[in-house]
C-alpha cells in the first residue's frame, strides 16, 4: 500500500481519550501523530492553598489504578519538604502497599488489555466466555492484590490510611501471615501467567530508545533513588526537570518529554532494563523463560517485562511480610514535620514509570505543585515507535496496520486522562 | 442476609459524588450491612460485588433526564450498553462489571442500582444544588431497600 489513511478515533482499551492518525501519500510518511484529546485536569490548581494534610488524598483521585502510587508520590514529596523522616515501619508498609498496586495494574493489563489481542478475541467478556479459567485467575489475583493493599491502606482505589509521616491504621499479624500465605499460594496462578505470555506471539519490531527509571543502591526500585537512564547518567530526583524537558506539541494536549534522544521510555520495560540484576531470583528464572534478556528494544514486550515484575513483586512482598512478622507491628504515631514551610520532591516507579510529584509549601499550605506523569513521559516515545513501524508494514492490509498502531499504543498501557496534563487511533 | 452499599464515583468531577453524598447522609445501619465509597474502581468493580446476597449501588447515571432525576435501576437495563467491551476499559465503568460478573456468573442475587442523573461531571468538587437536593429522599429509597419487605 502506498498511500493510507488511517484515523482511528478514541483507541480502545487504553484509559482516557486519544487518537492514532496516520497518513501516507506515495510511500512517503507524511504524518503519524498520536493526538490527546482528554481534557487537561486541573489537580495543580486544584492543590493550591490546600493544606498539605489532603494533598495525598486528592491526587489519589487522579487515578482508579494508580491510586496508591499517586498518594506514595505525594507523601514523598510533602515529607522532603517538611523535614518527615517516616520510620523503618512506615517504609516497609509503603513497599508492601506499593506491590500491591503493581500486581493488580499489571494483572489488568496483562490479561483484559494486552491478551485478547493476540488470542483474537475482541475483548476480555468473550475471552470470559471462551475460556473462564484464565479470567478468573487473573480476577484472583487482582482479588489478592487489592486484599494486600485494602490491609494496609484501608481500600486499594483511594487510600485511606496512607498519610504524611506514617499510617493511621495498621494490619494485624493475623492478616500478614493470612496475606503471605495466599502470596505462596499464587506462586502457581504467577507461573501460568508467564506461561500464557510465553505462548504469544509478540509483533518483531525493534527500535532502540533511552530508557529512564529509578535506581536505589541493590533494591529493584520503586520508591525514591535517583533518576538513572540506560544511556548513562544519573540524576537527582530534584533535578527532574532536567530530564522530563517538557515541551507543548500542537496536536495533543498533553506535553511531550525528551531527555538525551528525541525520546525516551518509562516503565516495566525500562526497569527491567535498567535494574534487571536487581530482580527477584524467580523472576529472572521469569525473564528467562520469556526469552528477555536486557536490554530488550522490541516495545510491544512491555507486557512480558511486567509480568516479569509480576514475580518479583509477589516474592518482595513475601519478604516484606517476613521482615514486618519478624518485627512485630507497633501501632506507631505518623512521624512529624519539622518545619511548615519548604520545597519538596516525590518520585515512585507506579505501573506505567516513573511518577514525580513537586510541591511548594507555606506555613502548612500548598502555594505551588507540578505533577509529571509516566504516560506523558511516553507519548513522543510512542509516536516515534509508530512513526518506525508504519514504514515496515506497508504491505499489509490497512486493517492490520490498525490493528499493529493500536496494539503498540496499548503495549504501553497508556493511562491518557492522567496524562493530560493523552488517545484515539485516526487514519486519515 | 449481607447486603452492600456501594457509592461509585469521583467526588472530585461535580455530581458524580453523588454515591458518596448519599452515603455520608445514610443514618446507623444494621451490622449486616457493609457500606463502601468505592470511588472509580473500573473492572474490579465485580470483585467488590462478590461475596454479598444483595448489593446496593449509588451511582450518578446520564439517563437524558433533568438534574436531580433518579430511579432505581436492574443490571440488565445497565448492562448492554456496550456488551463488546471496547470501551474504556481501564474506567470501565458499571455496565462493563456487570457485563463481566453476568459472563462468568459470579455476580450477587439481588443487584439493585439507584442512579442519579447529574447536571455536571467536569473536574470540580461540590454538586450541584438540583442534585444534593436530592440527597435525603435517595437516602429513603435505600432504607426502602433495606427493609424485609423492601
Amino acid at each position: 500500500m502506498t498511500t493510507l489513511k488511517v484515523d482511528v478515533h478514541h483507541v480502545t482499551r487504553v484509559e482516557g481519550h486519544g487518537n492514532i492518525v496516520v497518513d501516507v501519500q506515495d510511500g512517503v510518511l507524511k504524518q503519524c501523530d498520536l493526538q490527546i484529546v482528554e481534557t487537561p485536569r486541573f489537580f495543580e490548581a486544584m492543590l493550591r492553598g490546600r493544606p498539605y494534610l489532603d494533598a495525598s488524598h486528592l491526587t489519589s483521585r487522579i487515578c482508579g489504578i494508580c491510586a496508591v502510587g499517586h498518594a506514595t508520590a505525594s507523601l514523598r514529596a510533602t515529607e522532603q519538604a517538611l523535614g518527615v523522616t517516616p520510620s523503618p515501619q512506615t517504609t516497609l508498609l509503603r513497599k508492601l502497599n506499593f506491590h500491591g498496586e503493581i500486581l493488580d495494574s499489571h494483572i489488568l493489563h496483562i490479561y483484559m488489555l494486552v491478551a485478547p489481542d493476540y488470542l483474537g478475541v475482541g475483548s476480555v467478556i468473550p475471552l470470559a466466555q471462551s475460556a473462564p479459567d484464565v479470567v478468573l485467575r487473573a480476577l484472583r489475583m487482582k482479588q489478592l492484590a487489592g486484599d494486600l493493599c485494602a490491609a494496609i491502606c484501608g481500600r486499594h482505589t483511594h487510600p485511606i490510611s496512607m498519610t504524611v509521616g506514617g499510617f493511621t491504621h495498621f494490619p494485624s499479624l493475623e492478616t500478614l501471615r493470612e496475606l503471605r500465605a495466599r502470596l505462596v499460594a499464587s506462586r502457581a496462578d504467577c507461573d501460568a501467567t508467564t506461561e500464557l505470555l510465553a505462548g504469544l506471539e509478540f509483533p518483531r519490531f525493534e527500535r532502540d530508545t533511552e530508557y529512564v527509571a529509578l535506581h536505589k543502591g541493590e533494591e529493584y526500585c520503586f520508591i525514591d533513588g535517583v533518576i538513572d537512564s540506560s544511556d548513562g547518567g544519573r540524576w537527582d530526583l530534584e533535578d527532574y526537570r532536567l530530564v522530563t524537558n517538557e515541551t507543548i506539541v500542537p496536536h495533543s494536549s498533553a506535553k511531550h518529554t525528551r531527555h538525551q534522544r528525541d525520546s525516551y521510555m518509562v516503565g516495566a520495560l525500562a526497569r527491567f532494563n535498567i535494574n534487571h540484576d536487581k530482580l527477584h531470583p524467580r523472576a529472572r528464572a521469569a525473564a528467562e523463560a520469556l526469552g528477555l534478556a536486557p536490554k530488550v528494544i522490541n516495545p510491544y514486550l512491555i507486557a512480558a517485562a511486567q509480568a516479569v515484575e509480576v514475580v518479583h513483586c509477589t516474592e518482595d512482598a513475601i519478604q516484606l511480610i517476613d521482615q514486618l512478622l519478624e518485627m512485630g507491628i507497633r501501632h506507631e504515631e505518623p512521624a512529624a514535620p519539622t518545619r511548615l514551610t519548604g520545597e519538596g520532591v516525590g518520585a515512585a516507579e507506579v505501573p506505567r514509570g516513573t511518577l514525580f510529584h513537586h510541591y511548594q509549601i507555606e506555613d502548612g499550605a500548598i502555594v505551588g505543585a507540578n505533577c509529571i506523569i509516566p504516560t506523558g513521559q511516553n507519548l513522543a516515545n510512542i509516536e516515534l515507535d509508530m512513526r518506525a513501524l508504519v514504514p515496515t508494514i506497508l504491505d499489509r492490509s490497512q486493517e492490520d496496520i490498525t490493528l499493529a498502531l493500536e496494539m503498540l499504543v496499548r503495549a504501553y498501557d497508556p493511562c491518557i486522562s492522567c496524562s493530560t496534563h493523552m488517545l484515539n487511533v485516526r487514519f486519515v | 442476609m449481607t447486603t452492600l452499599i456501594l457509592a461509585l464515583g469521583n467526588p472530585l468531577r461535580g455530581d458524580d459524588g453523588i454515591g458518596a453524598a448519599v452515603l455520608e447522609a445514610l443514618p446507623n445501619l444494621p451490622p449486616d450491612v457493609t457500606v463502601l465509597d468505592g470511588g472509580t474502581p473500573g473492572l474490579d468493580l465485580v470483585l467488590r460485588l462478590q461475596g454479598h446476597d444483595r448489593v446496593i449501588i449509588l451511582d450518578a447515571a446520564d439517563m437524558g433526564e433533568p438534574p436531580g432525576v433518579w430511579r432505581c435501576l436492574t443490571p440488565e437495563s445497565v448492562r448492554g450498553l456496550d456488551p463488546q467491551l471496547r470501551g474504556n476499559l481501564h474506567a470501565a465503568g458499571l455496565a462493563e462489571a456487570l457485563t463481566l460478573g453476568e459472563a462468568l456468573g459470579i455476580l450477587p442475587p439481588e443487584i439493585r442500582i439507584l442512579g442519579i442523573q447529574p447536571a455536571t461531571i467536569d473536574w470540580s468538587p461540590g454538586l450541584s444544588p438540583e442534585v444534593a437536593r436530592v440527597i435525603p429522599e435517595v437516602c429513603e429509597a435505600v432504607l426502602r431497600l433495606l427493609r424485609p419487605t423492601g
